[in-house]
């Protein structure tokens, strides 16, 4: 594994030679590097994953299976339940897609106007904190009785809590530039407009894309809570329902199957933030 | 020396204070100045000294405290003159632009074509010795490189005036020569007015016109002082007596200032 790293000049032939052989050997070096890492990065995660499920296996050792369901026993309630999980799913993941759209576009909308206007955040802002301040599930049969008992008051939910995060970043994001590029826009007669599409948008994308990790995250958690407290549908639901009647293989097997759905949201906002950010050059990377 | 016009700058009895809290900056002090068309003049002076305060002012980016600049005889009150040319003293490239794109913003923000502009920002990008980084972003060029795009992109809509802010300190000796030179050749093909910041006094001296020695604390014009020297300047004019004694006369200046502070 150890390849003696040699100098230039020990490797000897004439210097394209030379160099393509030094630039070879460092790019293996490089690769190995990676290799090695990558491994290191997997069984790391692997052990605590290998962990959290011994955690949990040892536990529920200790509680009767009523309470407590081991990871074998959810593995069995989501066998079991498959059918009755996949019957809810959808509706969960569309009041998580429309309460990320809906929360985005008002995060990042706001955060906008806010951001450009002085009077918009003299004026918004105390109802966007008292927004915040409630309490948005004590809002859920306010919601019914305007939305309805569809996915329509989950979504109002989802998107009030994962919007907060997303404006304030938005906000951050566009006041923050770079001074001398903002004095190089006013020299230029910038209008307020080319200097918030040009200028601002462009630098705050780092930062909005934060947010969106953060709301997507939150947006799952709204849609999930929401049908908690006002649903009949849904995965929220299917966890209280399996509470109720003691199905509590079936509920594990939910809750586990939310975890994974959380994180998936996370990973795809993830993906995309990579993308856009590598498109516009605004990606930094450490290594 | 060559004739030169009317005064395209002028500041009358310019003060600025800088409102900084309970506590005010006073960073400019009784400034008179003035800068005729076609005539190359540079500011020389400590770090803090007030240089790229001037500087800004002139261009309308700060208000002045009192007093008054007047550019092509109109009172300066805002940014936004198509005319200048500004480079600052950091490049100012932005980061999701490719060189050329960076290079043809003005063009851009003015609303003209970028197309009929290209040839021109591959022309001033080859001249400024980036020629193959066009495509390149800010991120992947050197400091110095990233100096030389931004004085592209300040030259690219043909200003009149320039105003620039160290716009070769981060470059090696060499490459600032040669710079120099062809900033020297820029200037001579086409009539500018140039404004010029710089810490280098030999730098100062080979360009300019006059030379503006400023001091600090309050910043105020210590003396100004001409260069004796006929344009067009070529490497030959670093050798000559009358260079040699101008910029040992300018660090005498600013080493007069160092022993005065510390009495
Ligand atoms: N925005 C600001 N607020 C308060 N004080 C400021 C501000 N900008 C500059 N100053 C002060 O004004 C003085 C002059 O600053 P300026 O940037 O013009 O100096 P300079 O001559 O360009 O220096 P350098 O050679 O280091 O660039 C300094 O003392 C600085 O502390
Ligand atoms: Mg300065």
């Amino acid at each position: 594994m150890t390849t003696q790293r040699l100098a230039p000049a020990q490797l000897g032939g004439n210097d394209a030679d030379l160099f393509a052989r030094f630039y070879a050997q460092e790019m293996e070096q490089e690769r190995v590097k990676r290799v090695r890492r990558r491994v290191i990065y997997a069984v790391g995660r692997a052990l605590i994953l290998g962990a959290f499920i011994f955690a949990w296996w040892f536990t529920a050792k200790f509680y009767p299976p009523l309470l407590v369901a081991s990871p074998a026993e959810a593995w069995d309630g989501f066998m079991d339940g498959r059918s009755e999980i996949w019957k809810h799913a959808p509706t969960t993941v569309v009041e998580i897609a429309l309460g990320f759209a809906v929360g985005s576009v008002l995060g990042i909308g706001l955060g906008a106007l806010i951001a450009q206007s002085r009077l918009a955040e003299v004026v918004l802002r105390p109802y966007i904190i008292v927004s915040q301040a409630v309490p948005k599930i004590a809002l859920a049969p306010i919601l019914i009785i305007f939305l309805g008992f569809g996915v329509g008051p989950k979504v109002a939910i989802a998107a009030l809590i994962c919007f907060f995060p997303l404006l304030e970043n938005t906000i951050t994001g566009l006041r923050r530039v770079d001074p001398d590029s903002y004095k190089l826009f006013q020299s230029l007669g910038a209008s307020k407009m080319q200097v918030f599409l040009k200028l601002r948008l462009y630098s705050a994308l780092p930062l909005i894309f934060g947010g969106l990790r953060i709301a997507a995250v939150l947006a799952t958690l709204g849609a999930i809570v929401a049908e908690f407290v006002a649903g009949n549908a849904g995965l929220g639901a299917l966890l209280v329902i399996s509470l109720g009647t003691f199905q509590t293989k079936l509920m594990y097997a939910v809750m586990v199957v939310l975890t994974l759905m959380a994180y998936t949201v996370y990973i795809i906002t993830q993906w995309v933030e990579h993308k856009a950010l590598e498109r516009t050059n605004m990606l930094v990377t450490h290594e | 020396m060559e004739k030169q016009g009317s005064p395209v700058i002028s500041c009358e009895d310019v003060h600025k204070f800088y409102l900084a809290g309970d506590r005010s900056v006073y960073a400019l002090k009784s400034i008179n100045l003035e800068v005729r068309e076609r005539e190359f003049v540079s500011i020389v002076g400590k770090s803090g000294c007030g240089k790229s305060t001037l500087l800004a002012c002139i261009a309308g980016l700060l208000p002045v405290s009192h007093g008054e600049i007047r550019v092509a005889g109109d009172k300066v009150t805002k940014p936004g003159r198509r005319d200048f040319g500004l480079v600052f003293q950091t490049s100012a490239l932005l980061r999701w632009r490719t060189t050329l794109d960076n290079v043809l913003l003005p063009v851009e923000m003015f609303g003209m074509s970028k197309k009929e502009y290209e040839p021109r920002a591959r022309d001033l990008l080859k001249l400024v010795e980036l020629e193959g980084f066009e495509n390149r972003y800010p991120n992947q060029l050197s400091g110095g490189m990233q100096q030389r795009a931004a004085i592209a992109r300040a030259l690219i809509h043909d200003p009149k005036v320039l105003l620039m802010d160290e716009p070769f300190g981060a470059l090696d000796a060499q490459t600032r020569e040669s710079m120099n030179l062809e900033l020297m050749k820029i200037w001579e093909i086409t009539p500018k007015t140039v404004l010029f910041v710089t810490h280098d006094l030999q730098e100062a001296a080979f360009l300019s016109h006059r030379v503006v020695v400023m001091s600090a604390r309050p910043g105020t014009i210590q003396e100004i002082v001409e260069i004796p020297i006929p344009h067009p300047r070529t490497r030959e004019v670093l050798y000559s007596d009358a260079f040699l004694q101008t910029t040992r006369r300018l660090r005498e200046l600013l080493s007069a200032q160092a022993d005065a502070k510390k009495e």
